[in-house]
């Protein structure tokens, strides 16, 4: 197990230099750069602007700069924001834990809303229930976040002002709205995951070896079919997580949220390469991190999975 | 047949099932009496609705799609089909309880064998965690298999130990009545008489009343006191083992032992019975085995047979029966 868990984390090493080399070159494409931001619409002549430019060291080649943050970075140096010259570190944990908060909310309302309407779907499958949640989950799928944020904030911030419209991200009523959007938007896809893995699940054999021997019903399914069930449902909300760790960036727009999603926004638009490529890379490890987490808890839900760990052998 | 010691008493059992606007008729007016500590063995081809009448005997036919209409279906007392579902799980597992036909499909692949024991005792009886998993312990070692294997999983374990745990799951609370579907099927030759003479001892044991499905004559011979035989859904033959195997009457029954080789006699050719079981769906009128028998007359197809009583011991449902002159190769040979 020790080895499978020392692999998985060794893996992320040719992910981080991919990762930081495709951010250095999609921001040097990109039009202008952090030099040309900060002085814009400063009175400056164009050799002062490149003297700014060299003084930051942003007139070498692009290998040479890469190279050296990568180097930098194997030493544990994520650089400092060319902005605010903040140690990107401390600039991207000052708002993660924000986010966590949020992504932890999303799940909450994900998992009450889908295991419970899964699970009830695929015991009724074919009923007008059923549809009516696959229906709902139809629609979860396809209204966009955003638009679904906006309507909320309308219905909620404006029009009845129960929450706050921006959100500070410290007090509980300002994660409600932001977790309650992000989590509809996840519960769409884990509800139609707890239903077909139910629905799998429900014609085996064991669950009428468990009714023969008396099993009160619920337990025949919130027990020895859900134990059953539970792998795929938890893939579905591991890498929904891990999505929302990451920062998800169009609901901390919406509700001008300061997680790491917006931070890494700003960072492009400013053209602060340091910055940008520190956020996709932690975001990456915490990523990484977490579904390495949803493999592990695998093994506790089934055994034959944790065989495989024991052996060695790749994942299920 | 109809007695107050009964433990189970089945009476015009019919199961149908309405899939996709069409019935088919699994089984049709079965009666099953059993006492405690007798053994009936409910013999017939794949389909003949054998499993079937056993998981109504449980009330565990999922409905829909399946609709079960009886007089009775009563296990020790309790009618089964009126009993409200808490009910039910009480004398499920306790009164009643059954081996299922696929050892490697009937148990939960993510807990330990021990705990699938321990499970039914908890629900059961009246004893502590601990208690209960001594006791499933107890009945693992009853099985056969050594109790430091309890915390393993089912796919550690091989198909005939795998039908052992479903054996011991089946008799851990002990039993009145235990219905054991095929329990022999899955497993090798060696296991198989290992598991049967486990359940002989267990019946002398406890008194448990056993219905055995199977389509092994064999095993039949060797462990039932009551054979009843199964055709498209009805019995078509029901006797004492004694007047089964040496008074058959139905021809049907004759066709089964004709299939069986004989060691004494390799010359002769098997006799199968020619042709197939009808289809639940479209079982045709009159006797359901009249097209595949070699005494049918015009009469059987318009009538369906009722049941005769050949003594006290053995009915038959066949239309010829009354005929006087009417007699069936098996028994003109005696």
């Amino acid at each position: 197990m020790w080895r499978y868990i020392v692999k998985r984390i060794l893996m992320l090493i040719p992910v981080i230099i991919g990762a930081s080399l495709l951010v250095f070159c999609v921001m040097n494409l990109a039009k202008g750069d952090v030099v040309s931001i900060i002085t814009a619409g400063a009175d400056m002549s164009n050799e002062q602007i490149e003297a700014v430019r060299e003084s930051m060291g942003l007139n070498r080649p692009l290998l040479v700069r890469y190279f050296e943050y990568l180097f930098g970075l194997f030493r544990g140096d994520f650089g400092k924001s060319a902005i605010s010259n903040e140690p990107v570190l401390r600039l991207f944990f000052r708002r993660f834990p924000a986010t966590v908060k949020l992504a932890i909310g999303a799940t909450l309302v994900n998992v009450c809303l889908s295991l419970p309407i899964g699970i009830f779907s695929a015991r009724h499958q074919g009923s007008i229930a059923d549809n009516a949640a696959m229906v709902f989950a139809l629609l979860g799928v396809s209204m966009p976040t955003f638009w679904l944020g906006l309507m909320f904030i309308v219905l909620f911030c404006v029009n009845l002002q129960w929450f706050p419209a921006t959100a500070g991200g410290t007090d509980l009523k300002s994660i409600v709205l932001p977790s309650i959007t992000l989590g509809i938007g996840m519960m769409a896809t884990s509800t139609r995951t707890t239903r077909s893995a139910m629905l799998d699940v429900l014609r085996q054999d064991y669950l009428r070896t468990a009714r023969a021997k008396g099993v009160p019903e619920k337990k025949v399914i919130n027990v020895h079919a859900l134990k059953n069930a539970m792998i795929p449902i938890l893939t579905t909300y591991g890498t929904q997580l891990a999505k929302a760790f990451g920062g998800g960036a169009v609901i901390e727009m919406v509700f001008a949220y300061p997680g790491v999603g917006k931070l890494l926004l700003d960072a492009i638009n400013n053209r602060d390469t340091t910055l940008a490529c520190g956020c996709i890379i932690l975001q990456t490890t915490i990523t990484v991190i977490v579904l390495l987490g949803v493999d592990i808890l695998y093994a506790f839900v089934d055994p034959r999975v944790k065989a495989q760990y024991a052996r060695g052998g790749k994942k299920k | 047949m109809e007695n107050k010691n009964n433990v189970l008493n089945i009476e015009n059992l019919s199961v149908e099932f309405h899939v996709d606007g069409e019935i088919a008729k699994s089984v049709t007016d079965v009666n099953i009496h059993l006492a405690e500590g007798t053994t009936l063995g409910l013999v017939g081809e794949t389909g003949a609705g054998k499993t079937t009448t056993a998981l109504a005997a449980l009330n565990l036919i999922q409905c829909p799609p399946g609709v079960i209409k009886a007089d009775k279906v009563e296990v020790c007392g309790n009618d089964m089909l009126t009993l409200k579902q808490h009910e039910l799980e009480h004398v499920r597992g306790k009164d009643i309880s059954m081996i299922f036909q696929d050892p490697m499909t009937s148990l939960n692949p993510v807990f330990d064998v021990g705990t699938q024991i321990q499970e039914s005792i908890l629900l059961h009886e009246k004893l502590s965690k601990e208690e209960a998993w001594e006791k499933a312990m107890e009945m693992l070692e009853l099985v056969g298999i050594p109790r430091e294997r309890g915390h393993e999983y089912p796919h550690q374990f091989s198909g005939g130990m795998k039908q052992r745990v479903v054996i011991a799951i089946a008799l851990a609370c002990t039993p009145k009545i235990l219905i054991a579907d095929e329990p022999t099927t899955a497993l090798d030759v060696t296991i198989q008489a290992q598991v049967l003479e486990m359940m002989k001892d267990l019946r002398d044991k406890y008194g448990t009343a056993m219905i055995m499905i199977t389509h092994d004559l064999g095993i039949v011979a060797e462990s039932c006191d009551y054979v009843a035989v199964m055709y498209a859904g009805r019995i078509i033959e029901y006797g004492t083992l004694d007047e089964i195997f040496n008074n058959t009457r139905h021809p049907y029954t004759e066709g089964l032992f004709n299939s069986l080789p004989n060691i004494n006699n390799r010359v002769g050719k098997l006799k199968p019975i020619p042709g197939m079981m009808p289809d639940p769906r479209a079982i045709p009128e009159g006797c359901a085995f009249a097209d595949r028998c070699p005494y049918a007359t015009e009469n059987c197809t318009k009538k369906v047979p009722e049941t005769l009583k050949v003594n006290d011991d053995h009915t038959v449902a066949c239309s010829r029966y009354n005929e006087p002159d009417f007699m069936i190769e098996r028994s003109k040979a005696k």
